[in-house]
């Protein structure tokens, strides 16, 4: 037959090796879109939170608690959608004929083409958590990223995206793949925050790892279960002898029956947990997770342990681990929580919400009795006089406690000293009894 | 080893194969037996022709029936897989991925037929080349007008120089130019191959191809050489008005040429021989 009327003549010199037929699956079709897809929209949302309360980019912790729900809430409706539309395409396209007639087998077949529904929305995700973790390394300090983490979260999308695959082989609808994201979201979010805690077989569950570590067998139990369900639904469908699918099924079972047993799947970390402290006095001590905000942290309860240094009954330590705490520790508030990109957004609330930790005991303005009420409102003031912060009183005027602040402002330094002595001294039981509390 | 139908070892031997769909019976106990050369399958709409190439493309399982291709029975997995190696086939609702390129494209249909892969890139480009589609080897199947994308179709069906070819309508969407030179291709592919083609066009047929095999109703109505379709026409009236309805003629409701006289005297004779047997 004649050639047809083009000027791009080919040029054998450049597919000297031709092209590999996983190679065109990958490049084309919703593949490559939906990796861009979860990429995109997971990014905007990092950038869109980076700025929140408890901004990701302050620790490796923070950072992998964010993807995982994340990555998972966005990426597996995305997965099983462009999953299902790939596999609805031998449909669309009138290839079933075709292929029917291939010497392959039709489980190697379906292997190739659902290549690219398990891939790329797993590369989709392991691009936005690289980038988070790129973003995130200036800040993080101690640690390391749980690479385990995203290797598991990046296997589940892959099956959902093979399961996906799988239904948009099987069911002829065109509304199909925007329903299952819609259903696959229901059933990652529901299960992740309804019910009794932890729920490791849910990929979405967002952990908190404080100062927890996975253990060695949390990333391949995961990857069983989640890998296992999704290679057991791809064989029931494209196996010739569909039993083999009781394989990876018996696999994932266990897989579950390990991540639910007895045994946590995350343990704390001694190392992360370990109190690296100021020489200050009181002393500032903060887990290693957050060793590099230490300085910081000293810097903001400065004020405050100038007042309370020598104090009897002041506390010997701020400890920001409520499991450690000591007869003469205050609890510290978590730096982590307070910081954003290694900083510590803003010292003085730091300083007095430390201090608010500290006396919180008669912070309560409720209550029976005009002693308990007043009480409240000495502390309130003391806190306020101790560490200022700048929205004292904002919402509710609390003359009261201003009141309080005047007076103690009013004070001679040593009267100032006397005074916290004697608060002190009337705290120092950890119960507050209104009666005791001293006005200034 | 199952038990050979006859002795050769190429071309299509068919014994007895009936095809029903639900309670349709689509084939009916159909022989044939065709060897290397280029066979026409002609016949009126829904005789059965495309239920005959995917049964014979191994597509679609037969009901009854023994079907044996290049010498190999099909009802046994290892050698149906033997022949879809060495078979081309272009479906009538010829379907492609309309993001792939034409190289892409073909070389996936050559891994489907587990063509060694270090041939691979050559066939693609000679398969191509043979449709005279080699400028557009890069350009996405989505770009290419309907005719292109038939003739993308037939390198597809090409791509592995296959000793079995069947073409469903493959003139499909082709333009009269196209059309000539594919007569020529499927002649010189003929030399070599057993190559079947079903069509409505009956001169397709008539330049094309050296056998021609008419289907009514399922069944076989008429096998021969083409020239001897052709001289049957030549002793027709050639005012009849064809077997009975507009369609049952190629391409006219008014047979003119000797070959369609021929396509429609064979059809006229065996469904009077069907009216007969019935009484």
């Amino acid at each position: 037959m004649r050639p047809s009327d083009s000027p791009d003549h080919p040029s054998p010199a450049r597919h000297p090796h031709g092209v590999n037929p996983l190679i065109s699956e990958l490049r084309r079709g919703v593949g490559p879109w939906s990796a861009l897809a979860i990429a995109l929209t997971m990014g905007a949302t990092l950038v869109v939170t980076a700025d929140d309360l408890d901004g990701w980019q302050s620790s490796w912790r923070s950072v992998s608690e964010v993807l995982q729900p994340l990555g998972l809430l966005i990426g597996g409706p995305m997965s099983s959608a462009a999953g299902c539309w790939h596999g609805g395409r031998e449909r669309r396209n009138r290839m079933g004929e075709l292929r029917a007639s291939g010497a392959r087998t039709p489980i190697r077949q379906l292997l190739l083409a659902a290549t690219p529904s398990a891939l790329w929305p797993a590369v989709g995700y392991l691009v936005a958590a690289v980038g988070a973790l790129l973003a995130c390394s200036p800040y993080a300090g101690w640690g390391s990223p749980f690479f385990s983490v995203i290797v598991v979260n990046a296997c589940a999308l892959a099956s959902l995206g093979v399961v996906g695959y799988v239904i948009g082989q099987l069911v002829t609808w065109r509304l199909l793949a925007p329903v299952l994201a819609g259903v696959v979201f229901l059933c990652l979010v529901v299960p992740a925050y309804v019910g009794p805690e932890p729920h490791w077989l849910n990929p979405a569950y967002q952990y908190t790892p404080r100062w927890d570590a996975p253990l060695w067998w949390y990333a391949p139990a995961s990857i069983a279960w989640t890998g296992g369900l999704g290679t057991a639904v791809f064989l029931a469908y494209a196996a010739r002898r569909r039993a083999i699918a009781l394989i990876p099924l018996i696999v994932a079972c266990l897989a579950a029956a390990l991540l639910t047993g007895d045994d946590r799947p995350w343990r704390l970390d001694p190392n992360a947990a370990r109190l690296i402290c100021d020489d200050g006095t009181p002393q500032v001590c903060v887990t290693a997770v957050d060793q590099q905000l230490l300085p910081q942290v000293s810097y903001a309860l400065s004020g405050v342990n100038a007042r309370l240094s020598g104090i009897p009954h002041a506390p010997r330590r701020w400890v920001d681990d409520p499991g450690r705490l000591q007869a003469e520790d205050a609890r510290l508030p978590s730096p982590e929580f307070h910081s954003l990109r290694g900083r510590l957004r803003e010292p003085e609330e730091y300083a007095n919400w430390a201090v608010g930790q500290l006396f919180q005991e008669c912070w309560s303005t409720h209550g029976d009795g005009a002693s308990r009420l007043r009480a409240g409102w000495i502390t309130r003031g003391l806190v306020q006089w101790l560490a200022p912060s700048v929205i004292f009183g904002q919402g509710a005027p609390w003359p009261e406690a201003k009141g309080y602040v005047a007076r103690l402002d009013a004070k001679t330094p040593a009267e100032q000293r006397s005074y916290l002595v004697d608060y002190l001294a009337s705290t120092s039981t950890d119960i507050c009894d209104p009666a005791e509390v001293p006005v200034p | 080893m199952s038990a050979r139908i006859g002795a050769a070892t190429s071309g299509v031997r068919v014994a007895g194969l009936t095809v029903r769909h639900r309670r349709t019976v689509a084939l009916d106990a159909v022989e044939l037996d065709l060897d290397t050369g280029v066979h026409g399958l002609l016949g009126p709409n829904g005789a059965g022709k495309t239920s005959l190439i995917r049964v014979l493309a191994t597509v679609a399982p037969p009901t009854e029936g023994r079907i044996e291709l290049l010498g190999l029975d099909i009802s046994a997995h290892q050698e149906r897989t033997e022949v879809r190696r060495r078979l081309g086939y272009l479906p009538q609702e010829f379907g492609y991925y309309p993001g792939f390129t034409v190289r892409e494209f073909v070389s996936y249909v050559a891994w489907l037929k587990e063509m060694p892969a270090h041939s691979v890139p050559r066939a693609v480009e000679r398969a191509v080349e043979r449709v005279g589609l080699a400028g557009r080897l890069d350009a996405k199947v989505k770009t290419l007008s309907g005719g292109m994308a038939r003739r993308v179709g037939i390198a597809q069906a090409l791509v592995n120089e296959p000793d079995l070819l069947l073409l469903d309508e493959p003139t499909a969407g082709l333009d009269p130019e196209q059309r000539v030179e594919f007569r020529a291709l499927l002649r010189e592919l003929g030399a070599t191959s057993t190559v079947i083609v079903s069509t409505h066009l009956v001169e397709d047929v008539a330049v094309a191809c050296g056998q021609v095999t008419l289907i009514d109703s399922g069944r076989v109505a008429y096998r021969g050489t083409t020239a001897s379709l052709t001289e049957l026409g030549g002793t027709a009236d050639p005012t009849a008005s064809g077997a009975g309805s507009p369609a049952d003629s190629p391409q006219t409701s008014s047979p003119s040429s000797p070959i369609e006289r021929g396509y429609t005297a064979a059809l006229r004779a065996h469904r009077d021989a069907v009216t007969r047997g019935k009484q």
